[in-house]
């Protein structure tokens, strides 16, 4: 692609989630939970844990969840308000000065996503730290993992690691089949 | 990375909406300050701070650090804000004789305690002082002070953790080897679970290896996390494992598979252990592991098939730290196993770390005390007690031994909490109270603090400097250091100051008369590095690097033992051969269980439960639960949270069970991080228990360690 | 974990009775005014009300009830909320110049033109039309909550809501006491008081007993719509049908709110009401109004405890 070219397109933002790298640490919960300085039951991530199997043939998986910034996303055409608004980076956004805290988003969002803010009455949620990514730094969530579990990047930039990842192994989408479009991909083993 | 991505940018400014949209204040002021994690004592990873405010924010791992390399765990996160924990200690505190803590001066406290000490070091000799600690960076001021004062009683937590390990990897190859985990191509886990019991630099190279094709085998009774990303999970029965290593040995030698020019050149003793493994056949093994032949077979054949570029990893705690009555010689069994493919000081195999040796402080004109010549009193190296116990570690559960018995009369405590870390509370209780002189240095009340005469919190780890550090030292030389990120928010001083007070009423000032500053200057000299600039850096690089080759050994043949004259000297097994366990549960009896533990990611030992942000973590994920196998649970009817009851014949306490598949049937597994029962944790007390509660007081005859899974208990509904 | 809590419940329900009561009215209107005319009026005379407690309730469910006003500075077009929001403003309104228009008959004596008026009642048909579909729907597009998400739980709240509204007026009907015959107003000279009641009588019991009939098959229809459809939709049936809602569920939903008000109005039309029995028209109404209740509340929670992704 030529530089005018990508310099004029915006950046789609996504995220490679590889759970079959995931060991359940909880540091990317953690991480989070700092970077967005949330009280201390609330959080924007999480991981679940799946067993298969019976003894001794058996095995776990690790699946970290967070807002899957979808790019047709019930949330935000729920929104009463217009409080939930999609980027056109691809960021899913919550103007929290217009969120009436009607929580019908919460119930909208397949992914558990969303959470209240116990002491400001507004709903909340994973931003792809998109203060970081102003500055050009990752997200906290994928910095410190370990294990190289979650790739971050530009699906409009066809040289990032997330689009050759994404163009050259298996991924899935989680809840494909509600037409949420998430923009997270995942390998799942 | 992301093309243009940047880790370690400071980051605060919030634009156009982002404040509402995030949550964070656009404009503040922040600032990013390097220094080591204490999150757990194990890893001290080299981390940023940022500083939002005034006020501590976040963290980020240091890129360059060899234990975590830019990554940083759970606790590593959470850990930062215990500096705000309302439950820490803020001035000195001594005990009433009504058993309350009241505020006292430090001046008053150091006074006190050097005038006690005098008296019994007077009556009783300077051996009946210990000085017990987690070796964190300050460990060589603890020597220090006690060698000053003609105590050789310095004492760590290793009985506990690891000297099993450590010692038969001293008698194999002379001292502790590191693993090459990334450049591996096939890696055995034989008890240890890096995603587990955190080591960072571990897991992630394990990911690495594994992206460039590296097959992992995880043997473990519990599907581990690390089991989680494994190739192989093979669950096999506790306290076996040296069957499974020893049939591994036999497939390896009998089919000659080993590296016959390396074995030749670098071992001594290969005929006398080729002849005594002749009985350990796999055939033989499956039925005391419960690891089916064909897989022991297999999994031999394709170890030696990736020689050298295969290891099986040195372990930790889990597996043989100080786990059985065996644990010693299983060590030695995967320490002969990986001499046996040759991957001693080769790509992918073990390699002993390049630890530089720091300045020493009699270049600034400080006088260094002499190392006391007289036996260590817990027995620890001498010969008739524990000859192959390792001098510097000690063991650390005989000191209420010791002070029941009235050799130990005075003790400080620092950096740990033995009291909940080591087994029979009752017991480790009677003895630490019986001690006329106990001081704990430490930031919170932990069960030993509360067990003390005198109490003096130390500054937390964000609040001062510590010695420097050569932790993160692997394939090159690495410095490191803490360093103050805010000032103190207590009437809390940094261990030098407190030894450095206490060294003025004891005699020995002339030791102790520098600054941090100056003694790590004087530590730094060698490597032409500045202070400021480690400060600056985090992290400094000095030596050579590790290159491919072997190295002559540490041992008395300069070689690889795998007959080791000098255990046989000691009347130790010259040769690792089977063991049984100590304990084994009751096979008629269907609430018979052996207990194991292991670690969570986001606990360390008993220091973190009372991290309100973990603990919720603890809850959130209902990570407070036995495990257990389901169809034994089934059988005497549970259900998955339930509560039980677990009975040993040391303790007994009640539990929400986790039902699983990922278990073998002959264990329960219970995680070591909780239990706290100092009332004075508010977050952590009465939540959940522990290992220890259950685990009688045994030496290892060989290294005199815990023995920390010999332990049967009987699990029955609440 | 439940986030809309037994407010929006009670804001459901409210709708619903208030839209019930306008379309029932409005319908017995255009069918008889003067036969059904207790029927019409009383309708006109609940409708404004319930729904407005409702209201009252939403704004209280809200985390943040200062900033309510948000919801009428804005319109969404994709937001059912925002939609209904709306609709239930404009319902409101043209409930209250209905029952005003109901009033003035009697009290007022204004003159309305003929033309304004049916124009109002259109409006107000197609708005109460609007307010009983817009329950179902608020909850019906949710595609990550599968124990709403078919549109039966639009046709079963609608179905409901006018059944509730018949309950209402009923129950209304019943109450007045100085008037044991159900006659909220004094009968005009020469006219057949057995008469008046009758009819109006009849008018409910015919729909009710219709209403009811349908309720009961769109009830079977959703459950086994759900029984059949996704794994998460089945487990959202199991807490409905044998877990932590089933109390509620079978003795509220099925036997409160349809099976034994069906039973009822079976009988009543049965008998062909040749005797006029006051309390059993209360009981069954009072008994519909509850399990209306109970069906939201039932379905309400059911849908929040079940996702369509199932961890
Ligand atoms: N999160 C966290 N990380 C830590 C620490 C911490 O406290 N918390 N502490 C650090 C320290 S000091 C240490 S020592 C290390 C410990 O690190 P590890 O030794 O890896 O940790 P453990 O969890 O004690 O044990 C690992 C596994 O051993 C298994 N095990 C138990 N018995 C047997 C057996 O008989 N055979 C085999 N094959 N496996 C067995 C357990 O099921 C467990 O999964 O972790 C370090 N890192
Ligand atoms: N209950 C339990 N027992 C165990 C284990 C376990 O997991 N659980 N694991 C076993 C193993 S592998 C090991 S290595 C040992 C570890 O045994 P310990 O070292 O006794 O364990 P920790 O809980 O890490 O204790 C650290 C103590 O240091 C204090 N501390 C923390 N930060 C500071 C500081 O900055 N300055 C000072 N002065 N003190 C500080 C903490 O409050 C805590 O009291 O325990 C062994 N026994
Ligand atoms: S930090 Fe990485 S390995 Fe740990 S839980 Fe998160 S995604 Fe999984
Ligand atoms: S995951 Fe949920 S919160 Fe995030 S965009 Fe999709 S629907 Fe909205
Ligand atoms: S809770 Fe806030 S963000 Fe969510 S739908 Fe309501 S107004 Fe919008
Ligand atoms: S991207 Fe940022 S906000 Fe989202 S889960 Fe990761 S750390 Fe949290
Ligand atoms: S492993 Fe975790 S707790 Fe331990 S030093 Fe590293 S970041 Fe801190
Ligand atoms: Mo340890």
């Amino acid at each position: 692609m030529s530089a005018p070219e990508s310099l004029g397109k915006l950046p789609k933002w996504a995220m490679l989630i590889d759970t079959t790298k995931c060991v359940g640490c909880l540091a990317c919960v953690a991480a989070c939970h700092n970077q967005n300085e949330l009280p201390v039951t609330e959080y924007f991530n999480r991981v679940e844990e799946q067993e298969f199997g019976r003894f001794p043939n058996y095995n776990r998986r690790f699946l970290p969840m967070q807002c899957q910034h979808c790019d047709n996303p019930p949330c935000v055409s729920v929104c009463p308000t217009g409080a939930s608004y999609k980027r056109s980076d691809g960021i899913v956004a919550i103007d929290t000065r217009r969120c009436i805290g009607c929580k019908y988003c919460i119930l909208s969002c397949p992914y558990k996503a969303r959470m209240i803010n116990k002491e400001h009455g507004y709903v909340h949620k994973c931003s792809f730290c998109a203060v970081l990514l102003e500055n050009k730094t990752l997200p906290a969530c994928v910095g410190t993992c370990p294990t190289g579990v979650r790739v971050f990047g530009d699906l409009n930039d066809p040289n990032s690691e997330i689009s050759k990842l994404a163009a050259s192994k298996k991924t899935v989408q989680i809840g494909k089949d509600l037409n949420t479009k998430s923009s997270i991909y995942y390998i799942i083993g | 990375m992301a093309s243009g991505f940047a880790a370690g940018t400071v980051s605060c400014g919030a634009k156009n909406g982002q404040e509402a949209a995030t949550g964070i204040k656009a404009s503040a002021d922040v600032k990013k300050i390097a220094t080591q994690c204490q999150g757990c004592g194990a890893n001290r990873c080299g981390i940023y701070v940022y500083v939002k405010d005034g006020r501590v924010w976040k963290v980020e791992g240091n890129p360059r650090t060899y234990n975590n390399a830019g990554t940083v765990c759970p606790r590593g996160h959470a850990y930062i804000k215990e500096l705000y924990n309302p439950d820490r200690i803020r001035q000195p505190l001594k005990r009433t004789p009504e058993g309350k803590y009241e505020p006292i001066s430090w001046e008053l406290a150091f006074q006190e305690i050097s005038t006690k000490l005098n008296l019994i070091i007077m009556d009783n000799g300077p051996q009946s002082v210990f000085w017990a600690q987690y070796p964190m960076a300050n460990i060589p001021l603890a020597f220090r002070f006690m060698h000053a004062l003609g105590s050789p009683n310095t004492i760590t937590h290793g009985a506990t953790c690891f000297t099993a390990r450590n010692a038969a990897f001293n008698a194999t190859c002379g001292g502790l080897p590191d693993n090459d985990l990334k450049n591996s191509r096939y890696i055995i886990l034989v008890g240890r679970n890096p995603a587990g019991g955190v080591k960072l630099q571990q897991i992630k190279d394990i990911a690495d290896a594994k992206r460039q094709g590296a097959r992992l085998v995880v043997l473990d009774p519990r599907h581990s996390e690390t089991a989680a990303i494994a190739d192989d999970w093979l669950p096999i029965k506790p306290a076996t494992d040296l069957a499974f290593l020893l049939a591994m040995l036999n497939v390896i030698i009998e089919q000659g598979l080993y590296d016959q020019r390396f074995v030749s050149e670098h071992t001594v003793g290969f005929d006398n252990l080729r002849d005594g493994l002749v009985t350990y056949p796999p055939e033989w093994a499956e039925k005391i592991c419960d690891i089916p032949k064909e897989t022991i077979y297999r999994v031999a054949r394709e170890f030696a098939s990736y020689k050298p570029r295969a290891l099986i990893h040195r372990g930790y705690h889990g597996g043989y730290g100080a786990g059985y009555f065996n644990s010693f010689q299983t060590a030695r069994a995967v320490a002969i196993l990986n001499a046996a493919i040759g991957n001693y000081e080769a790509v992918g195999g073990l390699f002993i770390p390049l630890k530089p040796a720091l300045g020493e402080l009699i270049n600034g004109g400080h006088p260094a005390p002499n190392i006391p010549d007289i036996e260590k009193t817990d027995g620890a190296g001498v010969p008739g007690r524990y000859p192959s116990a390792s001098y510097s570690d000690g063991i650390v559960h005989a000191v209420p031994e010791l002070a029941l018995s009235g050799k130990l009369k005075a003790g400080f405590v620092y950096h740990m909490n033995p009291v909940r870390t080591n087994p029979n509370p009752t017991r480790v209780i009677a003895g630490y109270k019986k001690l006329e002189l106990l001081v704990t240095i430490d930031c919170v009340m932990s069960e030993t603090a509360a067990a003390s005469h005198y109490v003096l919190p130390e500054s937390f780890f964000l609040e001062r400097d510590d010695h420097v550090d050569t932790v993160h030292s692997g394939p090159v030389g690495q410095l490191t250091m803490v360093q103050q990120v805010v000032k103190p928010m207590y009437d809390t001083k940094p261990m030098l100051e407190i030894i450095t007070g206490l060294s003025k009423g004891l005699g020995i000032g002339k030791y102790f008369n520098f600054t941090m500053d100056e003694c790590n200057t004087l530590r730094l000299q060698p490597f032409g590095v500045t202070l400021e600039e480690l400060k600056r850096e985090g992290v400094i690089e000095v030596g050579p690097r590790w290159v491919e080759g072997f190295k002559p050994c540490k041992t008395p043949s300069g070689k690889i033992e795998f007959y080791s004259s000098q255990l046989e000297k000691w009347g130790l097994d010259p040769m690792p051969r089977w063991q049984k366990p100590l304990v084994s549960p009751n096979p008629s009896d269907k609430n018979s269980f052996r207990l194991i533990h292991g670690k969570q990611a986001i606990h360390t030992h008993s220091m973190t439960a009372n991290v309100p942000y973990l603990m919720q973590l603890s809850n959130r994920y209902d990570m407070i639960r036995l495990w257990i196998n389901r169809q034994r649970a089934e059988a005497i009817g549970l259900k998955d949270g339930d509560t039980v009851v677990v009975e040993s014949d040391v303790g007994k306490g009640s539990v929400k069970v986790r039902l699983t598949e990922g278990l073998h049937p002959s264990a329960v597994w219970m995680p070591s991080g909780y239990g706290i029962f100092s009332k004075y944790l508010k977050t952590a007390y009465g939540k959940g228990i522990n290992y220890n509660d259950f685990l009688n007081t045994y030496f290892d005859p060989a290294v005199g360690h815990v023995m920390s899974n010999e332990i049967i208990v009987r699990v029955a509904k609440a | 974990m439940i986030y809309w809590s037994y407010m929006i419940t009670f804001y459901l329900f409210g709708a619903g009775v208030s839209a019930g009561a306008m379309l029932v009215s409005i319908a017995a209107d255009f069918i008889d005014p003067a036969k059904y005319k207790k029927i019409v009026r009383t309708g006109a005379y609940i409708a404004p009300f319930p729904i407005m407690a409702g209201m009252i309730m939403l704004i209280f469910d809200l985390e943040r009830p200062w900033l309510f006003w948000l919801l009428l500075t804005t319109f969404k077009y994709t937001s059912i909320m925002s939609i209904g929001a709306w609709i239930i403003t404009f319902f409101c309104a043209i409930s209250i110049i209905y029952f005003m228009l109901n009033l003035q008959k009697d009290y007022l004596k204004l003159k309305t033109k003929a033309n304004t008026v049916n124009a109002i009642k259109a409006v107000g048909l197609i708005l109460s039309t609007g307010v009983a579909l817009y329950t179902g729907l608020l909850l019906s597009t949710l595609t990550a909550r599968p124990f709403w998400n078919t549109p039966m739980v639009v046709v079963l709240l609608f179905v409901s809501a006018v059944i509730d509204g018949l309950a209402a007026i009923s129950l209304v009907l019943c109450l007045r006491p100085d008037c044991p015959d159900c006659c909220i107003t004094a009968p005009k000279t020469g006219e057949n008081m057995n008469e008046v009641i009758k009819n109006n009588n009849t008018f409910i019991h015919t729909v009710d007993f219709i209403l009811l009939y349908l309720l009961l098959l769109c009830t079977a229809v959703f459950l086994i719509g759900i029984g059949k459809s996704t794994e998460s939709a089945v487990s959202a049936l199991g807490i409905v049908t044998s877990g932590r809602l089933s109390v509620l569920f079978w003795f509220g939903f099925v036997a409160a709110g349809v099976v034994i008000p069906f039973i009822a109005a079976a009988y009543k039309l049965y008998t062909k009401m040749s005797t006029h029995r006051p309390w059993l028209n209360f009981i069954s109404a009072l008994l519909a109004l509850t399990g209306g209740y109970i069906v939201r509340s039932v379905i309400i929670n059911a849908g929040q405890l079940t996702q369509a992704i199932l961890f």
